[in-house]
């Protein structure tokens, strides 16, 4: 594989991730302060085990965890600069990096527990996926140590999704009167990854970002319409509160940067997780980083969820 | 950043770096805050803190706090001495500056108490 061929889920995640936790707007950002009550049963059990534990909250997004619990320290890291600024404006000198999942600068069998919240659903390919928990697991002290994954699922209640890499719109609270989904609401889909990194592959005799952002997008043909079984008021789960919403993928086409910044739909790329899947990519990530195993997987509100623990 | 934060560090996640610890530090703005002192905390924290590297990073900053040369056990029960490591693990603040790859040079900059560890993709290991 070139260089080029490697850099090519990178340039997915920074346009489709990145780039849109550094735009949103910090009043869009801090709307999710909601704290997920099995994430805090978990810290909970935490700080009884282990009295003034030491917490790496990967992935911190508004840091909600990073201070959910005074008698826990808590380190919280996140690939948007922007985040970890808002993170830090928020709670006066907390503890907190830039730092992406993939390469944690944290020193070997650290932390006695490892929050990854709605962070590796964000990565592309099934290995950056594999390496992200292996980095998690890594920097998790022996004897103990525990990991808690949270991420998305692709068997929900009020949506259907057509396929497991999908491209996620995110609004404003301000516009929230039209968030309910209905039977109008959307789905759009990437075909499969292969095929998104085929076509990126095809798109790199075009050398600028916008042209391969025109060709990522060319490939959301295929929308798939909410289950009529949808209730035009459903009761919204939590990540509908947190101001998501399906609609009509948007085909504008990005010709210049003003364009991308008054576009009031900044979607986020996720991959969404299938039963079980979940579970396979940590005993995977489990042969590099022995003495790893789940004590614990659930389904959580939309969520695929697990507990790794690191005994070796 | 704190100290504390500093100590947990390394920039082995660079190519071709081995130990990339303890990471030099150059500080262009510090800020000193008081913290609630928790002796519990403190005590239970100094088995993993590399002792060496933050006598390392408090002469980097040339801060005016004394620190014995090496650590022992009657020492982790003394409170003159925990004290000073709650001081020196939690209250300076790092608000600018940058952090050095002991191994490369490699700077990793600091802004507003946030250092930047990341890398780019040809950098990493």
């Amino acid at each position: 594989m070139n260089d080029q061929n490697k850099s090519q889920p990178d340039v997915l995640e920074q346009i489709y991730v990145h780039d849109v936790y550094n735009r949103l707007k910090s009043t869009t950002l801090t709307q999710d302060t909601t704290a997920w009550p099995n994430v805090r049963r978990f810290l909970n059990r935490i700080s009884s085990q282990t009295k003034n534990a030491l917490v790496a909250d990967v992935g911190c997004g508004t840091g909600k965890y990073v201070k959910l619990k005074s008698d826990l320290f808590t380190i919280g890291c996140d690939r948007s600069n922007q985040l970890c600024e808002i993170v830090r404006d928020r709670y006066s000198h907390i503890p907190i990096i830039i730092a992406d999942n993939l390469h944690l600068p944290y020193r070997d069998n650290l932390f006695d527990a490892v929050l990854s919240i709605g962070v590796i659903h964000h990565l592309a390919t099934h290995q950056r996926r594999v390496k992200a928990i292996q980095e998690c697991l890594r920097i998790l002290k022996p004897n103990g140590g525990q990991l808690l994954i949270y991420t998305w699922a692709m068997e929900q209640k009020q949506r259907k999704f057509c396929s497991q890499d999908v491209l996620v719109p995110c609004i404003d609270h301000q516009t929230r009167s039209d968030i309910i989904l209905d039977k109008n609401s959307w789905s759009s889909s990437l075909n499969m990854r292969e095929n998104l990194l085929r076509r990126i592959e095809q798109a790199n005799s075009q050398t600028t970002k916008f042209s391969m952002i025109e060709s990522i997008q060319n490939l959301f043909q295929r929308f798939v319409k909410q289950t009529s079984s949808t209730p035009s008021t459903p009761i919204l789960s939590h990540h509908d509160r947190l101001a998501f919403r399906i609609r009509p993928f948007p085909m504008s086409s990005y010709d210049d940067d003003e364009q991308i910044n008054t576009n009031p739909y900044n979607k986020r790329y996720y991959h969404v997780f299938k039963h079980g899947e979940l579970e396979m990519l940590i005993e995977e990530a489990s042969k590099l980083i022995v003495g790893s195993k789940i004590i614990k997987s659930y389904y959580d509100h939309g969520n695929w969820c697990a507990i790794v623990q690191k005994d070796i | 950043m704190k100290l504390i934060t500093h100590n947990m560090l390394t920039s082995n996640i660079l190519k071709g770096v081995t130990r990339g610890f303890p990471l030099k530090i150059k500080a262009d703005k510090m800020e000193h805050i008081s913290v609630d002192y928790n002796r519990d905390f403190i005590a239970r924290i100094i088995p993993r803190i590399e002792y060496d590297a933050l006598r390392a990073a408090v002469n980097d900053l040339g801060l005016n706090e004394s620190l014995p040369e090496a650590m022992s056990e009657t020492l982790q029960q003394d409170d003159e001495f925990l004290k000073t490591m709650h001081k020196v693990l939690l209250e300076y603040e790092v608000e600018e500056g940058e952090l050095i790859c002991p191994e490369t040079g490699r700077k990793f900059p600091i802004s507003k108490g946030i250092p930047n560890m990341l890398l780019q993709e040809t950098e990493v290991s």
